[in-house]
């Protein structure tokens, strides 16, 4: 049995090895949107500067020593949508017309993102636990 | 003494290890744009094909097919649970069918 069931166990290793990328980019995705959502209504601080731009975030995968395709974290950039801008002539990051550049995010799309990124982990816990349920199911045969 | 029961058993222990590594893939990777899940093939498929290796079971790449739907978190779940109760009922099994070996033959059999 022990021997007949090393791939088994591997397989439960790679198994858990890749939820556990799951669960670290989605926690990387998570930290992007609550520093996206920080700086939710934020302004240039001076004429002519940029305001704070949303970041993205993008998958890709990888494949780890032992054989297991896992997730990684690809690239994170920035959003490239233009700043819209307001009238507040007395804000000191006002330009000579009186416009201040807003930052590009927008919460309703962190808020859906957030939420996405919280059932994608809890998808990965799930997968987690359940894994390492079985693994204990083999590990118990070794008591009788 | 029929031990094929046995065998064939941990060969499925072995097939849902593979199976949940597989399900436990594509939950991590739903949020890849353009991902497909991936999905073993039939355990029966997997014995009729597979060359055994010292008895253990070998599961090639080929028994892997990339499908061309994409992942659904909620679906996989369900998978990942199924495969695990199926494992947990081979597991009792091997282990209520290892107490009656050793009922017969007694603890140090």
């Amino acid at each position: 049995m022990s021997i007949r069931n090393i791939q088994s166990t591997s397989n439960f290793t790679m198994a858990l090895k890749a939820s556990a990328a799951g669960i670290e980019v989605n926690n990387r995705r998570l930290r992007n949107i609550s520093e996206n959502l920080a700086n939710a209504g934020t302004s240039a601080a001076t004429p002519g500067s940029d305001p704070y731009a949303r970041k993205t975030i993008s998958f890709g995968t990888k494949r780890d020593k032992n054989g297991a395709d896992i997730v990684e974290v690809n690239n994170i950039g920035r959003d490239s949508t233009p700043f819209p801008t307001i009238y507040k002539p007395g804000d000191p990051g006002a330009d000579e017309r009186g416009f201040v550049k807003q930052t590009n995010v927008n919460p309703l799309i962190e808020m859906a993102d957030g939420r996405e990124a919280g059932i994608s982990h809890a998808a990965n816990i799930s997968a987690t636990k359940k894994l390492l349920d079985m693994y204990g199911n083999i590990m118990s045969l070794l008591k009788r | 003494m029929n031990t094929n029961l046995m065998t064939l058993m941990s060969k499925k222990i072995s097939y849902l290890g593979a199976q949940s590594q597989i399900t436990a893939e594509n939950i991590s990777k739903a949020d890849i744009p353009g991902y497909t899940r991936k999905e073993l093939k039939s355990f029966q498929d997997v014995m009729n094909h597979t060359h055994e290796k010292n008895g253990e079971l070998q599961i090639k790449k080929s028994d892997i097919v990339q499908t061309k739907e994409s992942v659904s978190a909620d679906w996989e779940s369900f998978n990942m649970t199924m495969t695990s109760m199926d494992h947990q009922a081979m597991v009792n099994m091997y282990s209520k069918y290892l107490g009656m070996f050793k009922a017969i033959f007694g603890k140090n059999a």
